[in-house]
């Protein structure tokens, strides 16, 4: 028989409070405040001896947004970005349809495709793309063995090898929202508006795709982001030709050692996601304002 | 069935079953020519054969690296296991009005690209006078990746958790330690351990935390294979991958038997 | 003249037999109801009527047109769904717009309809409304019109008041059949709710197990079951077993009880001699010996249930079989008491 316990009021307010401090407490020290460094750094000045100087500038700033090279890398990350989110979006809608509404047995199965890729590690996938792609890879020899092309197509070290491979890597990661969200639509709405008169590809237009826009926002923003800032991919795919922002942005701080220049370039780089994403909702808002 | 496929449903169908074999590709030709007998990667593979899962086995740097990353995802399984069944049980019990405030500051750092993240763990270690000395600031890392994925798995199952079954407990006279251990746990004991899975899974495969912040010496697998990759380019590497696979759908396999893979949350 | 004709459909999924030899004629105009529990291949019905399922075998015929494996936007059904499925993303006037898009219809015809079919349902005003601001008969006002505003050949209900509160419920059921009576349109209404389904129905169809058990009108099926099954799933019905006592004369039948011989209306087909039940509801027992010629129990009370309108008694005859007695509310019958009940043999009625 337990001693009758009487907890205090203030023991019942932050008693439980021990259950979350830890947390917050390790994400502000070690996340927060870090991002904060990212800004400090990228106002200090460079330094031949050191990785970064005593003083402040705002030289990397402007050095970076005046120079054609580093400007043109800017463009050409969020060109591939937008790309890669396009494609994505094309492809990854049909299969977020089909897993949602299929009754296949095979079901539980593809739903492993859609996520093993995840979770099988960045270098492994990229690595699998190398194989296929390169000089001797199994595409250039399929292409020859069905009598395609004459000599191997370069296929790697630019931005078609980089494009194709980050499509892969990003497939899942806008499958899985768009999953949710068909599932979440009760399927008799589509019952309903065929019982209408409305035929399938009708159907879908005015009904499904609009009550799956949540979804194609979410996943859309999510690839994007992701996707310019992807360093792995770029790095072993991409070769000198298809530098992207990050693969720069390493080569500064790991190979250079120039840190304050590296941290501004990385400030630009999410400043520009966060402008374009902004921008993005601002458009579609219009498409989302009916839905509840 | 006297309904036969339009046009339209088999040009969609087409499609589909390309997209999931496109999926699926580069992971099934890894795995295959890792078995390759011959030297290179290519096809038709000669042979089959273990020689390269040998040449894994004989490269001490390989295996050490493997060892350093099973470690570093230990340790950040159980610092992220503790903390975030502990945030998520906050969350969603105590937390009322700041809840989702605390949900979404939870979950920035999967919300936010790990290589800004890196960056920044990286100046900041360095200020703090640190440095990369003991890969401190790697490990660090990879407790901060892998802490959302712990907390959404855990907050999950909680929220489909019928609280009346504690408040049985207490009125049967259990104490709230007592009703923890012996109700709540057992019961949020599914998306813990999915949770944790998906933390070591994740953390096993985390590059650019680890590029940046590793100390001299230390290495994890997915750098090891980065840097082999960047001189040799041969089966040895399908080797290291299947391996890396294998754990994955080994986790995969334990994570659909034990909770089904739908439960998953990202 | 037949508005929809439906021959021996049949339909299996895997291998489980949901719908056996189903047939039925429905006149134009008809509001027939299906009923029956779940699972006894109501909504299979419906389904394959408006499209949404092939049956295995059979034809189903709206007129003079084999609609059998039409796709459902072929069809010219309007279905009212049993979670309405109004479109979240459009106000009330653009989901009864619909279907009129569909269709091609004109603008201003559109408008006039809309308006037309918004004051039948008495929504007037609401029109600019997306459907999550609208309360449950709201709403399923809004599935009714969006499926009347079409003017198609049949109206399909698939339990459309199940969502809503019970009081709602009854005011629901006499609008719907109002409304159907006014615009004269053939319907087919699925339900489980037997209540529904008399207080609706020009023809009810009995359904158990995926065929047909009864087809009648609510009057036939709730005093002349053809089963005991339907006798039980159509209200409360006590059943009094014996065996025949003679020949039929006149409809009525007698039959030999532990009690005495009772009298009780009958279909033609029960010979001297055969096992029978006799079924008589508790709301036609009456206290007391009754009138000539009717039948007589004694009994002892063994509860009593008040029920706010009513009391409702469960009395133990001789041989402790219980037989059910509604009384009005105002009787002082209690536990323990003796007494005699009494029914006319026509509200009674045998059955194998």
């Amino acid at each position: 028989m337990t001693v009758a316990q009487t907890i205090s009021p203030a023991q019942r307010r932050l008693g439980p409070l021990v259950l979350i401090v830890p947390a917050i407490a390790l994400l502000f020290a070690f996340f927060v405040l870090p991002y904060f460094s990212i800004i400090v750094m990228s106002f200090r000045t460079a330094s031949a001896s050191a990785p970064y100087g005593d003083s402040y500038t705002l030289v990397h700033f402007t050095t970076a947004l005046s120079d054609s090279y580093t400007m043109g890398i800017l463009a050409r990350t969020l060109g591939l970005g937008l790309l890669v989110t396009v494609i994505t979006l094309i492809l990854g809608y049909p299969v977020a349809w089909h897993l949602a509404r299929t009754k296949s047995r095979w079901k539980g199965l593809l739903y492993t495709f859609v996520l093993s890729p995840l979770l099988v590690g960045l270098v492994v996938r990229t690595f699998g793309w190398m194989i296929i792609l390169s000089k001797n890879g199994v595409a250039n020899q399929s292409l020859a063995w069905l009598g395609l092309t004459d000599s191997p197509l370069q296929l790697m070290n630019n931005n078609l090898g980089v494009t194709i491979a980050l499509v892969h890597v990003f497939l899942p990661f806008i499958i899985l929202p768009l999953l949710g969200n068909i599932q979440a639509i009760n399927p008799e709405l589509e019952s309903a508006a065929r019982s209408l008169g409305a035929s399938r590809t009708k159907t879908f237009f005015r009904v499904t795709l609009p009550l799956s826009m949540p979804g194609i926002q979410a996943g859309t923003i999510l690839v994007f982001v992701l996707s310019i800032s992807a360093y792995v991919t770029p790095a072993m795919l991409g070769g000198a030709r298809a530098k992207t922002m990050s693969v720069l942005v390493v080569q500064y701080l790991v190979d250079n050692f120039r840190w304050p220049a590296g941290a501004a370039l990385a400030l630009i780089l999410a400043f520009t996601a966060i402008v374009t994403v902004w921008l993005y909702f601002m458009l579609t808002r219009n498409m989302t304002r009916r839905l509840p | 069935m006297k309904q036969s496929r339009s046009a339209t449903e088999v040009m969609f169908l087409t499609i589909v079953s390309a997209v999931y074999i496109f999926l699926m590709a580069p992971i099934v030709l890894i795995v295959v020519l890792s078995l390759n007998s011959g030297e290179f990667l290519l096809f038709p593979i000669e042979g089959l054969s273990l020689r390269w899962f040998g040449e894994l086995y004989a490269s001490q740097q390989f295996i050490d690296a493997i060892l350093t990353s099973l470690q570093v995802a230990g340790i950040a399984t159980v610092v992220s296991g503790v903390l975030g069944t502990a945030a998520a049980i906050y969350c969603v019990r105590h937390a009322g009005r700041m809840r989702g405030v605390l949900r979404l500051f939870l979950m920035t750092p999967l919300l936010i690209p790990e290589i800004l993240t890196a960056i920044a763990l990286l100046f900041y270690m360095y200020q703090i006078g640190v440095g990369t000395s003991y890969s401190i600031g790697m490990q660090i890392g990879h407790i901060v990746i892998t802490l959302p994925y712990v907390f959404m798995n855990v907050a999950t199952s909680l929220f489909n958790f019928d609280d009346s079954v504690e408040e049985a407990a207490r009125s049967l006279g259990a104490s709230p330690v007592v009703t923890f251990r012996r109700v709540t746990l057992p019961l949020i004991k599914p998306g813990v351990i999915t949770g944790c899975l998906f933390a070591f899974i994740i953390s096993f495969d985390i590059f650019n935390i680890s590029l940046l912040l590793k100390g001299v010496g230390t290495t994890t697998l997915p750098i090891q294979l980065f840097d082999y990759l960047r001189w040799d380019f041969d089966p040895t590497a399908a080797a290291v991958s299947a391996v890396s696979i294998t754990m994955t759908l080994v986790a995969i396999l334990i994570l659909d038997r034990f909770v089904g893979l739908r439960s998953l949350r990202f | 003249m037949t508005a929809l004709n439906i021959q021996n459909l049949c339909k299996s999924f895997g291998s489980v037999e949901v719908l056996r030899d189903f047939s039925l004629d429905i006149r134009e105009g008809e509001f027939v109801s299906l009923l029956g529990p779940s699972g006894c291949g109501k909504t299979t019905t419906l389904r394959c009527v408006a499209g949404f399922e092939f049956p295995n075998q059979g034809k189903i015929v709206f007129g003079q047109k084999d609609m059998t494996y039409l796709a459902p936007e072929k069809r010219d059904v309007g279905m009212v769904f049993q979670s309405y499925a109004l479109f979240p993303h459009l106000t009330v006037r653009e989901n009864l717009a619909f279907g009129l898009e569909m269709r091609g219809i004109a603008t201003e015809e559109m408008r006039r309809r809309i308006d037309d079919i918004l004051q039948m349902v008495q929504l007037t005003g609401l029109d600019d409304r997306f459907p999550r601001e609208l309360s449950g008969g709201q709403q399923q006002r809004v599935a009714l019109a969006r499926a009347l505003v079409i003017e198609p050949s049949v109206l399909l209900l698939d339990e459309p008041l199940a969502n809503l509160d019970a009081s709602l419920r009854d005011d629901m059921r006499f609008f719907i059949r109002d409304l159907q009576q006014r615009v004269g349109i053939t319907s087919i209404y699925v339900t489980h709710d037997q209540s529904e389904a008399i207080v609706m129905s020009d023809r009810i169809v009995v359904m158990f197990d995926g065929q047909i058990a009864q087809v009648g009108t609510p009057r036939e099926i709730h005093d002349m079951p053809a089963s005991r099954r339907v006798a039980e799933f159509v209200g409360r019905s006590n059943f009094i077993e014996g065996t025949v006592a003679s020949a039929a004369s006149g409809g009525m039948q007698k039959l030999d009880t532990p009690y005495g011989i009772l009298s009780a209306a009958c279909t033609s087909g029960f010979e001297k001699g055969s096992k029978a039940g006799l079924m008589i509801r508790p709301e036609n027992i009456e206290l007391g010996t009754g009138k000539t010629g009717w039948n007589t129990l004694n009994a002892v009370v063994s509860k009593a249930v008040y029920l706010g309108d009513a009391i409702n008694l469960s009395l133990r005859l001789p041989d402790n079989q219980t037989v059910l007695v509604d009384a009005k509310a105002d009787c002082t019958v209690k536990s323990g008491d003796e007494l005699e009940v009494s029914f006319s043999p026509a509200n009674a009625w045998l059955l194998v």
